[in-house]
């Protein structure tokens, strides 16, 4: 169980790669009406508010560079945009109750948002500008949005159950110990 | 009270740590850390697929005799269609090469299909790619041309050992000459995105002048030209749905609707020249 408590970051970083393989399934069936849902602002914010600021980064790394692979944008530019986030809100979440629900649901909206804006700073930069569609990304992001409104209480539970099972009791847990 | 911590410097700390390591790692250790997670997560995304088909094969399963029976019928009467088309085929073939060696004309290029089933599609605000289920194990080779029965898919943009990755006729990247059918004078196209809730459109460059939009009931169909070696001659792309005067001055940009299916492919064919198979 201390190999499991030191190391949570592995379970949290499986956990984050089932959901992202769940979406991309969610995905493949949405994509003939042209919507593409990403929920990874919320795997930023579960890995910010609940673990330590070195156990988040872990956790994140290894999805970071899941993303890269199969993107066409320099290797590396999901780990920086996502590790970048995730010390953002590590610095911000000093001045907030990051425990409430609320709180983890904001986290969890405004880093999508910053990740479609990081994205498409990337892509213009990258790609061009040829297919950007103002209008399909704000209707992505209105059902990215929508799916972590729905989701983001349940998956911070979900996740908090499932390293319960390895013995790791965050609630009781101080926050600095985490 | 103890009291409370307002800001933390070891978080900046890290982060700029890890910015800065990431920048000096080594071009050639990024590509084998990208290869590395690629083909690890691959055979995961694979069995989505194989699941998917597994589900199809016991929906199809669920189906009465007569169905079946049906169904069997319709296709005895394609392949009978399809074996008269065959031997037209042939006869095409040999008098195409009889007219080459007349006039001493060079050989068109020679394919091999490769059926590929689709794993994933990733057509999000940015970019539009599929993945598919053959790789450098089934001789795929890079910048290979992809089609289906409604014409041009893309071309393959990445070869992993049992994957593809290939961008769709939609993105931006992709770029060919083209032409309109029935005229010889070359194009460019470039995929110009996907729109919501409608079809995947492109964009031709440099449309001559005299090309009207007359019968919108039958607007100019636009295939490839077969310059630059990658695509064969005569493929279908899409349709001009809307001309605008061009940058230039002296040509037109048009609007164009590509095939509905694209989003919703399930299998595609890779184009393998013979040459690259028999090396």
């Amino acid at each position: 169980m201390k190999f499991a408590s030191k190391n949570r970051w592995l379970i949290v970083a499986v956990a984050h790669y089932a959901t992202l393989f769940i979406f991309t399934q969610f995905n493949y069936y949405l994509a003939p009406w042209g919507i593409n849902i990403i929920i990874t602002g919320m795997l930023i914010a579960f890995s910010s508010l609940v673990l330590n600021h070195i156990q988040g980064s872990l956790s994140l790394i290894p999805i970071a560079l899941f993303l890269d692979s199969a993107s066409p944008l320099p290797f590396g530019a999901s780990l920086i945009t996502l590790i970048g986030l995730h010390y953002i809100a590590v610095i911000m979440r000093y001045q907030f109750r990051r425990e409430s629900a609320g709180i983890s649901l904001g986290v969890s909206l405004v880093s999508n948002v910053a990740i479609h804006l990081v994205y498409s700073f990337f892509a213009v930069s990258y790609l061009g500008t040829n297919s950007l569609d103002p209008v399909q990304m704000g209707m992505n992001l209105l059902a990215s949005s929508a799916a972590i409104a729905i989701l983001n209480a349940h998956y911070f539970r979900v996740i908090v159950e499932i390293l319960g099972l390895f013995g790791i009791n965050i609630a009781q847990e101080q926050r600095q110990s985490r | 009270m103890p009291k409370k911590r307002l800001f933390s410097i070891k978080p900046f700390a890290v982060l700029i740590a890890v910015i800065v390591f990431w920048i000096f790692v080594p071009i050639a250790i990024k590509a084998t850390l990208r290869s590395a997670f690629y083909e690890f997560q691959a055979p995961l995304s694979a069995s989505a697929s194989y699941i998917r088909e597994l589900q199809n094969f016991w929906a199809a399963r669920l189906k009465s005799k007569s169905e079946l029976y049906e169904t069997g019928k319709d296709l005895a009467h394609l392949n009978a269609t399809y074996e008269l088309k065959i031997l037209e085929n042939q006869a095409l073939k040999q008098e195409v090469e009889r007219l080459e060696t007349l006039l001493g004309l060079p050989s068109r290029p020679d394919y091999n299909y490769e059926i590929a089933r689709v794993v994933s599609r990733d057509f999000n605000s940015w970019w539009q790619h599929l993945e598919i289920r053959k790789g450098s194990i089934h001789g795929i080779p890079l910048g290979a041309p992809v089609v289906f029965s409604g014409g041009v898919v893309g071309r393959v943009r990445e070869v992993h050992k049992y994957t593809s990755t290939v961008e769709l006729l939609s993105n931006s990247h992709l770029r060919m000459a083209v032409i309109i059918e029935g005229d010889n004078r070359p194009m460019s196209f470039r995929g110009s995105g996907f729109k919501i809730f409608r079809s995947p459109t492109g964009l031709a460059e440099y449309v001559p002048a005299d090309i009207k939009l007359t019968d919108p009931d039958n607007p100019p169909r636009i295939i490839t030209s077969g310059m630059g070696g990658v695509f064969p001659a005569g493929i279908h792309i899409g349709y001009i749905t809307r001309l605008k005067p061009g940058a230039s001055g002296m040509f037109q940009d048009g609007d164009i609707v590509l095939d509905n299916r694209l989003s919703n492919l399930t299998e595609v064919a890779v184009l393998v020249p013979t040459e690259e198979l028999e090396q």
